[in-house]
């Protein structure tokens, strides 16, 4: 947490436009009964969050583990700005917190929703007070009203698999990011649906060892993203084709060994190989020049990131205490 | 053919204007042509500036924190 902290104010002093979020899962173990003390850390958590500037936080099925009514409470202690489109009041049928957020950035108006996934309530767990309806319905409908005056619409979902997130992609026409969780591994994929639309889907690694981290270039008129991330990798990958080459042109390495029949063979393959890696990299400088662009990474928060002295300061006054 | 002489207002001007219904466009309308023309490049061009106009933002973002507060180091 303190090793965050650091990053966001690092960022925050080179003067960067800052987008913060949470997709959920944020305050609790997954389905964990929670002591006194885990309450009390995820208060430690939520002021945290408050403090480094989260602009929109989900719910995710895991931060219920201790009812709806702790969550109320803590949001009326601290101001963290919790979200669900589907997250409903069990009397009412009416959001329990706000579906969205809208942030204008420098003349960018910025969408966000938050989805939880309904799997407590399927294996039927404690659910008092509350009702998560179908994560879908209830996308579509915030999309279609963001979708109105924002030129970027994003997801925090909760929906965890996979298989959830595609469907998602197929039926939600507009969401051009959803940051996940829910789930094990780190992803950074574009889903396209089969009506035309793309979606690139990040997921984090768990457990807060890793930050995402999108660089976005928003050009007003342009609603397609090209993925620079790509650039990197087929660069890597042209020359290390190159190299490859160079090997069996020349005869060094293993491919001193190899008969020159099939050396001609491999030199031909990797030849097409390059040019098609070439004529992707081509098509993706043209497509960054016409439209908005993103890069994608993962920030390992290890120890050569330093302990922000005010969030750390926080989290051992905690210790002391527990 | 003679070409549009611009006068200040007077009768004889606006006879001069009214012979000049048979003259080309480009003639007849000398002055209004260019600036009408200078309008639609102005708007043209503010139009495609605001649609490249881009801003640079930077998302951060974290999930499944389950409860840590402190993680191990990657």
């Amino acid at each position: 947490m303190a090793r965050r902290a650091t990053f966001i104010k690092d960022l925050e002093k080179e003067g960067k436009e800052l987008l913060l979020f949470d997709a959920g899962n944020s305050l609790f173990k997954p389905k964990d009964s929670p002591s006194p003390q885990e309450r009390e850390k995820a208060r430690l958590i939520a002021l945290a969050y408050r403090r480094m500037g989260y602009q929109a936080v989900n719910v995710g099925s895991d931060d219920l583990s201790a009812g709806i009514e702790f969550l109320r409470e803590l949001k009326g202690e601290i101001p963290l700005p919790l979200l669900s489109a589907n997250l409903l009041d069990e009397k009412g049928g009416n959001p329990v917190f706000k579906t969205h957020v809208v942030l204008d950035l420098g003349g960018i108006r910025v969408g966000v929703f938050g989805l939880t996934s309904d799997i407590r309530q399927n294996e039927g767990g404690t659910s008092e007070g509350y009702f998560i309806s179908n994560p879908i319905a209830a996308a579509k409908r915030v999309a279609a009203e963001l979708g109105k005056d924002c030129h970027v619409i994003m997801g925090l979902s909760n929906l965890g698999s996979f298989k959830e997130y595609t469907n998602l992609v197929q039926q939600v026409k507009g969401v051009r990011f959803i940051i996940g969780s829910g789930g094990s591994g780190g992803h950074h994929q574009t889903l396209r649906s089969d009506r035309g639309w793309e979606t690139f889907l990040f997921q984090a690694y768990p457990k807060g060892q890793y930050l995402g981290r999108i660089d976005l270039k928003v050009l007003k008129g342009a609603s397609d993203f090209a993925d620079l991330s790509r650039k990197v990798n087929l660069e890597r990958q042209i020359s290390s084709i190159e190299r490859q080459l160079d090997s069996y042109r020349k005869g060094t390495g293993r491919a001193g060994s190899i008969p020159q029949d099939r050396k001609e063979e491999y030199i031909k393959k990797l030849e097409e190989f390059k040019k098609r890696s070439e004529d992707r990299l081509k098509e993706l400088e043209r497509d960054s020049r016409r439209n908005s662009t993103l890069i994608g990474t993962f920030i390992p928060l290890d120890e050569k990131v330093k302990d922000d002295p005010e969030m750390k300061e926080l989290v051992d006054q905690f210790r002391k205490g527990s | 053919m003679e070409g549009f002489r611009y006068h200040g207002y007077s009768e004889a001007a606006s006879e001069e204007v009214f012979q000049c219904r048979n003259k080309s466009p480009r003639d007849r309308w000398g002055r209004p042509v260019p600036m009408v023309a200078l309008l639609i490049f102005i708007a043209g061009f503010l139009i495609f500036c605001q649609r490249v106009q881009a801003v640079e933002l930077t998302l951060l973002y974290s999930n499944d924190m389950r409860g840590i507060i402190d993680p191990c180091p990657t």
